[in-house]
């Protein structure tokens, strides 16, 4: 009963709006009346605003977030059977299902991680001798080389990955 | 009443007259519509000569094509949102916000984030920003011999830039924000009532789905307005079916609006959730790779463009930012226009643009 007030209401609302919005374009004194063609832009314009604003009060309006929510729920529980269904049948079959690519994919992820934690940990180790290097040699051959070793450093890891 | 004063009083009630040139005006309409399918055929996007400069995953970097050597050494560096494609920043000749810089003297660079596949979906925000950007950033400097870049993030690749600059502040020269969210505390736009988590559970969908798909993403941002979008864009259409500039213009945003790519899961999980839902960029919780993400720590001269009728991404999302970072070099623009029209707009592309690449080079190193 509420509801069907509220949608009355809404409904009301947009209708006096669009009504209060098209009648100056459309009902103009003949002195000052645009053309034909103008005129009907003009209310076809007001009939658009007013709409479009309504849409947006409804699309915002609790009903309507309430509703989102539950036809997202709905195909999301749906879409999941569907994935479910497919992936037992690809494994009956002996074929792999996206769950099998996806722990390739995370093991991966999990040895690119290593190993660039290891190349990090060789790239701090290498910056080390190179310091202790320049504290000790001052031969214009090792500054070539730890300016050489800086130019590898600032290469980033894309390379590697 | 005379029947030349009637449609005077009620339009609706033609005379024979308008009745005849209506018709008329179809019929000329409808005698364009082989014209109509060859502009629609020929579109082109992305309009600037380009040249791949590096390559990683599926990531690529665009370099702009000069006939001119730059005039500033410090290299321009645009980064675009996950969700659509880049081009739209280089959309058609006189609609092109690259051409403005690579006219205004800069080595203009642009990301190319590349269509996530099922195997991208454990990609996240620690891949994009400290792998995928801070990489092509590295290159950048190396190919152009210099320490810092320029950087123009729009929408949620600002964000992204942000987040970047926010972590590598000695990289980056100067920032230029467009229509880039960083403070998500006020809900009160569509999008924001939509992705609350009472509503939108981010988690489920990426679970069931992997990446964000396309559609959904498409679905999404059509329903913001879709008076606007599914009914009023028609009818325009329709009434400048004669006129071809109108169609190439028409027909190369289409084609942009249609270019959706999905987002690659665990980003756009990571995005929604943190970001548009818990706020973490702007309160300074946000971590990425183990590290806190200060804004404070941005201490470039920063310039945060904004749009008046962005219903994506509406100003009170943006003009947070000036206040949040370090800089004390930081100017604000906000412009009449929508989120898109702010990068195709032909006011904007008179307007702004220049002002943007002026600022930019008060702030760049001369070659």
């Amino acid at each position: 009963m509420n509801g069907n007030s509220t949608n009355g209401d809404a409904f009301s609302r947009f209708w006096t709006d669009m009504v209060s919005k098209m009648t100056p374009p459309g009902m103009m004194p003949p002195s000052s009346a645009p053309s034909l063609e103008e005129a009907s832009r003009s209310m076809r314009q007001a009939f658009f605003d007013a709409w479009a604003k309504h849409c947006e009060e409804f699309m915002s309006s609790e009903p309507f977030l309430e509703a989102m929510r539950k036809s997202m729920e709905g195909a999301l529980a749906f879409k999941q059977q569907v994935n479910e269904f497919l992936a037992q049948s690809l494994n009956e079959s002996q074929l792999p299902s996206r769950e099998d690519t996806d722990s390739i994919m995370l093991v991966l992820r999990s040895v690119e991680e290593r190993v660039l934690d290891r190349l990090e940990r060789l790239e701090r180790r290498m910056e080390q001798f190179d310091s202790r290097l320049e504290g000790r040699e001052s031969l214009p051959e090792a500054t070539e080389r730890s300016a050489a070793a800086g130019e590898g450093r600032r290469r980033p890891k894309g390379g590697v990955r | 009443m005379s029947t030349a004063t009637m449609p005077m009083m009620m339009p609706w009630m033609m005379n024979p007259a308008d009745a005849q040139k209506q018709w008329e005006n179809f019929v000329n309409r409808m005698a364009h519509l082989p014209k109509v399918m060859e502009v629609a055929k020929k579109v082109r996007v992305g309009s600037s000569p380009q040249e791949t400069v590096y390559r990683i995953d599926k990531l690529r970097v665009l370099r702009y094509l000069n006939e001119r050597e730059p005039t500033y050494s410090t290299p321009l560096l645009v980064v675009f949102a996950l969700v659509n494609r880049p081009y739209i920043l280089d959309l058609r000749p006189g609609k092109s916000v690259v051409q403005h810089f690579i006219r205004g003297g800069f080595d203009t660079y642009n990301v190319d984030w590349g269509v996530p596949s099922g195997g991208d979906r454990f990609l996240g925000m620690e891949d994009y920003i400290e792998r995928y950007l801070d990489d092509v950033v590295d290159r950048v400097r190396e190919r152009t011999g210099q320490d810092q870049v320029n950087i123009l993030g729009y929408c949620m690749g600002g964000s992204m830039s942000a987040m970047y600059t926010a972590l590598h502040p000695d990289k980056v020269k100067n920032l230029i924000m467009l229509a880039a969210p960083v403070d998500w505390s006020k809900q009160d736009y569509l999008l924001g009532k939509w992705c609350d988590p009472k509503v939108f559970d981010v988690d489920k969908l990426i679970e069931v789905y992997g990446n964000a798909p396309a559609h959904l993403l498409q679905g999404s941002f059509l329903m913001l307005k879709p008076i606007s979008t599914l009914v009023e864009k028609y009818f325009t259409f329709y009434e400048n079916l004669e006129d071809e500039k109108f169609l190439e213009d028409f027909f190369a945003m289409e084609t942009w609006l249609n270019d959706n790519i999905p987002v690659a899961g665990e980003m756009f999980r990571q995005f929604v959730k943190y970001c548009m839902q818990q706020n973490k960029l702007i309160q300074g919780t946000l971590r990425i790779g183990g590290r806190a993400v200060n804004l404070r720590n941005i201490t470039c001269p920063i310039l945060n463009l904004m749009a008046t009728q962005d219903h994506l991404v509406p100003c009170g999302l943006s003009a947070p930012f000036n206040d949040a970072v370090g800089s004390s070099d930081r100017k604000a623009i906000t412009f009449p226009a929508g989120h898109i029209g702010l990068a195709v707009g032909s006011k904007a592309n008179r307007e702004l643009w220049p002002q943007a690449v002026q600022w930019l080079g008060e702030r760049s190193d001369r070659a």
